[in-house]
């Protein structure tokens, strides 16, 4: 019998429902013969047609392009530098993995997610303590490892602070092959009170634009990784953090604390 | 030594073993890339596509997660290749279809003369699909190779959803029945 969650067959089969609707599908798969008959239907037409379509010859030199751009875009390296068993991350630069750790284990705060955030603050420097921990028993792993072969960032800069206040950064950008990311850690910062969150700001032309904020913990120590999906294009000048009386700022109303040029 | 299994080969690069990946890339190139670009009709597009399906393949999770329960190797490799390639084909036309559904929709219904006058581009499945009449070839062509949503197919052929996926099953048949006879002629089975 042709029932209403019937409909969604085609959506499903090409990829077009919501992750929710899909799996609410999958489990009228499992009950309804007519979808799983229609289903191998469709899959076994995909099997079937390229066998049937005249091949084309690629492009000169695809093939190295291709497998050039796997392995320059890839997180892990070959295996002819895997390292210790035991170690899931790549060894990165200490001030990387320290960032790349925050973004592990610190969750990824995009200013939308932000709203929610002065809630978990708690349960944030509980995971941030782990993170520095991990941060340093990595950085020690590292010491013995030098010269192995990973991939490296592609740009590292040290966050300057504008007036004599004790703060320091670092933002890296890199790509662990999901697109450039940003990264910003920095220490000794002062508490935040009530709303208030460091923002991170890609600057071009005086026009800073939103990426990313965070909070930070009892030693002053926070940081965010931000996808710079699609703006990577755009020729950033220089990254800042100031300080804002509430997430999700569309330009700045604090004071620029930290500055470092890309 | 005999020619590593498509199984071995994967689970060599699940150890991120390049070799492997080199290997299975030769063996599925053109496959792959035929598909690609016949779904995406672009060189650039295609590339982009086969760069996007071995980079799965490398990473190994999400699509790029393959085992037996996916059925053969080189059916779900084939399905990640079309659906990799409707993907970016939805991404490149996003802004038209923001700009205007309706026309770019209609843009893409193939022109039957043009697929004919073509006769460097004739394949078994294109002289399959010319044996169909022009509405089924587009339920095909919309459904399989542009992965429309049902409601969108409904819009361009006009068709009441309901009625959609029965004329896409009827579609297929057809096609198959057709592939069948082809295979016949050409090969003499
Ligand atoms: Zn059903």
């Amino acid at each position: 019998m042709e029932n209403k969650r019937c409909d969604y067959l085609i959506d499903y089969f090409n990829g077009l429902l919501s992750e929710n609707d899909s799996r609410q599908f999958e489990q009228h798969l499992q009950q309804c013969e007519d979808c799983q008959k229609e289903l191998q239907e469709f899959k076994a037409l995909t099997e079937d047609l390229p066998l049937h379509m005249k091949q084309v010859d690629p492009p000169e030199g695809m093939k190295d392009r291709v497998l050039d751009h796997v392995m320059t875009n890839d997180p892990v390296p070959s295996n002819q530098f895997i390292k210790k068993k035991n170690s899931k991350l790549p060894i990165w630069s200490g001030v990387l993995a320290a960032a790349l750790l925050l973004s592990v284990g610190v969750n990824i705060y995009t200013t939308v997610e932000m709203q929610q955030l002065s809630s978990e603050n708690e349960n944030l420097n509980a995971q941030l303590s782990d993170a520095q921990l991990a941060i340093s028993e990595l950085q020690e792993e590292q010491e013995d490892e030098e010269d192995t072969g990973v991939a490296s960032p592609e740009q590292t800069a040290s966050l300057v602070p504008l007036e004599e206040n004790g703060f320091t950064g670092m933002a890296t950008v890199t790509d662990n092959g999901e697109g450039p990311e940003l990264l910003v850690q920095v220490q000794n910062m002062e508490a935040l009170h009530g709303d208030e969150v460091y923002q991170v700001w890609l600057i071009e032309e005086e026009t800073p634009v939103a990426s990313g904020s965070f909070v930070i913990d009892e030693h002053g120590v926070g940081g965010v990784s931000y996808h710079m999906s699609g703006e990577m294009e755009q020729n950033w000048e220089s990254v800042a953090v100031s300080k804002e009386p509430q997430p999700g700022n569309e330009q700045p109303e604090g004071e620029i604390l930290l500055e470092s040029e890309l | 030594m005999g020619k590593p299994t498509d199984k071995e080969l994967y689970e060599r690069i699940q150890m991120k073993d390049k070799a492997a990946l080199e290997l299975m890339y030769d063996r599925y190139e053109k496959l792959l890339y035929s598909l690609a670009y016949r779904i995406t009709k672009d060189p650039h597009f295609s590339e982009e596509v086969m760069q996007d399906v071995f980079m799965k393949l490398w990473n190994g999770k999400g699509a790029g997660q393959y085992n037996e329960d996916k059925g053969k190797f080189s059916s779900w490799l084939l399905t990640v290749t079309r659906n990799t390639s409707i993907d970016l084909l939805r991404k490149k036309k996003e802004v038209e279809y923001q700009w205007d559904e309706r026309d770019s929709l209609q843009e893409e219904i193939p022109s039957v003369e043009k697929e004919v006058e073509d006769q460097e581009k004739r394949d078994e499945l294109t002289e399959a699909m010319d044996t169909l009449p022009d509405e089924q070839q587009r339920m095909i062509y919309l459904f399989y190779f542009q992965g429309l949503s049902q409601q969108n197919i409904s819009k361009v052929c006009e068709l009441p959803v309901g009625t959609v996926k029965g004329r896409i099953r009827l579609a297929l048949k057809k096609l198959r029945e057709n592939l069948a006879t082809e295979r016949r002629v050409d090969h003499g089975k």
